[in-house]
């Protein structure tokens, strides 16, 4: 692991975006208790467990909320977050460049 | 209006009506009041859709748009929201249509122009369009290509909607 490599600890939560802060080239997640403004459609976002488990909450076509089971894991060289679904296939990838208490941020790819 | 996006405005002429016939063939005014014992619905389940969770069924989609309290029509026509099709924020997806700029995800609130994300710049995302997340009074543009792919759903997959029940 790299020494700015995030503790991974400080990850067990769940992030919802907080789009309204995003800039050109970071997404800016926040934890759920955060006071996010009103949105029109649900806030998409994951939940990163300690057993390694992860739930990934998407919009769907039709705006309706989805929730999809997973697996999580940080890469420690390329702090690259991947969120792989039940048959193993990543449906989230984000490279994290940084994490504090209150607020993650991942590079826009 | 940012103008690099002028030129790419399109006009759907597309135009509802409230239905006059009900789908048992008798006059309506195209507007159905339920009463409810339940305080409020979650979009999760989307229970206002059905009867039997304390909602109302649908009309025959086909023929009908059915509104409960907030449908976006855009993609009864088959079109997909402005960011794209993913179902997290991401540059490698698309909506399908080539005349809207690559966008991460969705805008809320009123957006400033330009509003850069997914590396494109100039003009940003096209934020302004129904099928992103802003205000209302911050949305007011099809594409081109969208209203192309409204059209094509209204000559095929909803081409039968205004025509009379059957049998009637």
């Amino acid at each position: 692991m790299n020494d700015d490599t995030p503790d991974p600890a400080r990850l067990h939560k769940r992030w919802l975006h907080s789009y309204e802060e995003d800039t050109e080239t970071e997404a800016v997640y926040r934890p759920e208790s955060y006071a996010f403004p009103p949105s029109r459609g649900p806030r998409p976002g994951f939940e990163l467990r300690p057993d390694g488990s992860c739930i990934l909450f998407g919009i769907a076509p039709t705006d309706a909320p989805t929730t999809e089971p997973g697996r999580w894991n940080l890469n420690g060289d390329t702090r690259v977050l991947t969120c792989t679904d039940s048959t193993r296939r990543p449906v989230m990838s984000a490279r994290v460049t940084s994490v504090g208490e209150d607020r993650l941020t991942v590079k826009k790819e | 209006m940012p103008d690099p996006f002028k030129p790419l405005i399109g006009n759907p002429l597309i135009a509802f009506e409230l239905a006059t016939v009900d789908p048992n063939g008798d006059p309506t005014t195209g507007i159905t009041r339920t009463e409810t014992s339940k305080t409020s619905f979650s979009i999760d389940t989307e229970e206002m859709k059905f009867s039997a969770t304390g909602g109302i069924d649908a009309w025959d989609t086909r023929r009908y748009l059915n509104i409960w309290v907030c449908t976006m029509v855009g993609q009864y026509l088959n079109l997909s929201h402005i960011w794209g099709e993913s179902r997290v924020p991401s540059c490698s997806d698309s909506d399908f249509v080539t005349d809207t700029p690559n966008q991460y995800g969705p805008n809320g609130g009123k957006p400033t122009f330009p509003h850069v994300t997914c590396n494109n710049a100039p003009h940003g995302d096209m934020f302004m369009n129904y099928m992103d997340y802003v205000d209302d009074d911050t949305m007011f543009m099809f594409s081109k290509e969208q209203v192309a792919r409204m059209h094509a759903a209204l000559e095929f997959e909803r081409s039968q909607l205004g025509t009379p029940s059957p049998g009637m």
